[in-house]
């Protein structure tokens, strides 16, 4: 299991790094965090929900640009050698937790770093370990949803860059528009609001649930994303 | 022999268009067979809905052998370099490592091509890359779409040798082909021609054509799969090879 996923790993890492695909998005996310944390004295819960947020629309933005660098004919060969579309998913899935992983890192250590750096201001009051805890969570479960989106609209589903890009910045802003009637249901956003009103220092319910919605949320994503490429193949 | 592709009832539709109806198939170790059809009677979806690269409407696809397919139209990431993408590639179908440098020699290519990235490559030479990738021993179920466009005459005979071996070491292949090269050179055991929608045995070429084989004055060999041995000279001939009968 370990040896497969190692293996996916090595073929994405060939195609992000040969193509430089990533590039502009990864130029975005560190942008991001020295933007958030340009200001002092910010509040923990609110500034990690907005980050989860951003790291939703970032994840997305990262995966869709390596799965656009890959091209159609090298893309084929690939998933055969996978094993058809249940081994490409796996493919995806890899790229998948791996960008959130690495969004994960950056956005939550950026602030600890500073911190341990002399920054002791970016955050007032400090935050504890169940503060980093939640923080991590939320930003793997929202990375992993944008993720999981722009595999969607990757091709073979989408083959046009400029349909792709527009499906995914819709979808975003749909999940957004639909998530204050869902409540804790509503995924990325409702993430970043259930950060927000949480009290400091504490898991809550509601945070717990947002970070499922978004799993969910991801999986469907993953699992329609196998079956259209199955019609559209 | 063991069936290394199984298809049955398969039926493929593109939007409201029916492309493929109620086609059974099966291809067992050693074979190759021919999907032969005009352009457009769905050669290429039949293969790609063999391949596993997506589902067929109605009916299954059971491949009980690791597969390797290569496309019509062959391209790659402009700045993966060669090398890399085929040790990448042997990693991600779970195969021990290949000499490439031999294999790449043996395809009538410099091994420095495997330093080069896919941008600089022509593309027959790319077509070689992907063609040595899917026929190094390891896949039991090779499908080609055209493999033999794009490649010049050495080219031809390079990719008859390597499916040759393949098929001996008991891989299967199953291609279409415009160009006539594979008819010629391989022992096509079974022509299947799409019309319509439907997928008929072609009558004419149920039994595989004998090989016959000639040591050119450079050593190499040529290969053909030629029905009437005795029609060999004119077969030659008209490929454009001189033939010196040495002499009285």
């Amino acid at each position: 299991m370990i040896a497969r996923v190692a293996r996916r790993a090595r073929y994405v890492a060939l195609l992000a790094l040969r193509t430089r695909a990533p590039l502009a998005p990864l130029t975005a996310t560190v942008l991001a965090a020295i933007g958030v944390y340009a200001y002092p004295r910010s509040g923990v819960g609110e500034t990690w929900g907005l980050t989860a947020l951003m790291a939703c629309a970032l994840s997305a933005w990262l995966v869709g640009a390596v799965l656009a660098a890959e091209p159609v004919a090298q893309a084929d060969i690939a998933t055969v050698a996978l094993g058809g579309r249940h081994g490409r998913t796996g493919l995806d899935a890899t790229l998948v937790v791996l960008v959130a992983a690495g969004q994960a890192a950056w956005l939550v250590s950026y602030p600890l770093v500073a911190r341990r750096l002399g920054y002791t201001d970016v955050f007032v009051p400090p935050p504890r370990a169940v503060d980093v805890f939640v923080a991590v969570l939320a930003h793997l479960c929202c990375a992993l949803a944008g993720g999981s989106l722009a595999v969607l609209f990757a091709p073979p589903r989408l083959a046009r860059r400029a349909s792709a890009a527009a499906a995914v910045m819709a979808s975003l802003l749909a999940i957004v528009a639909v998530s204050r009637p869902l409540g804790a249901l509503g995924g990325p956003a409702a993430v970043a609001a259930a950060l927000t009103d949480a009290r400091l220092h504490t898991i809550t319910t509601r945070e717990l649930i947002a970070c499922t919605s978004c799993l969910v949320l991801a999986t469907a994503l993953t699992i329609a994303a196998m079956h259209w490429a199955n019609t559209r193949g | 022999m063991p069936v290394v592709i199984d298809a049955s009832a398969v039926t493929v539709r593109r939007g409201r268009r029916l492309v493929l109806s109620d086609v059974s198939l099966a291809v067992e170790a050693g074979q190759v067979v021919h999907l032969a059809g005009a352009n457009g009677s769905g050669k290429t979806s039949l293969l790609r809905v063999l391949a596993g690269l997506s589902a067929p409407r109605v009916g299954t696809v059971r491949r009980p052998a690791r597969c390797a397919f290569v496309g019509e139209k062959v391209t790659l990431a402009g700045t993966v370099r060669a090398g890399e993408w085929l040790t990448v590639m042997r990693g991600l179908r779970g195969l021990p490592a290949a000499d490439w440098r031999a294999a790449v020699r043996d395809a009538g290519l410099e091994p420095s091509v495997l330093s080069l990235p896919a941008a600089r490559h022509s593309k027959g030479m790319l077509q070689r890359l992907t063609l040595i990738e899917a026929t190094e021993p390891g896949c039991d179920a090779l499908l080609l779409d055209e493999p033999f466009v794009g490649l010049d005459a050495a080219g031809h005979e390079w990719l008859v040798r390597r499916l040759l071996s393949r098929l001996a070491a008991g891989a299967a292949v199953l291609l279409t082909d415009h160009s006539g090269a594979a008819i010629q050179r391989l022992p096509v055991a079974a022509v299947l021609r799409l019309d319509g929608g439907r997928c008929t045995l072609d009558a004419g070429a149920t039994a595989p054509a004998p090989l016959l084989h000639t040591t050119l004055p450079d050593g190499q060999t040529l290969t053909r799969a030629i029905a009437d041995p005795s029609r060999a000279h004119h077969i030659l001939l008209a490929e454009g090879w001189q033939i010196d009968d040495g002499p009285a």
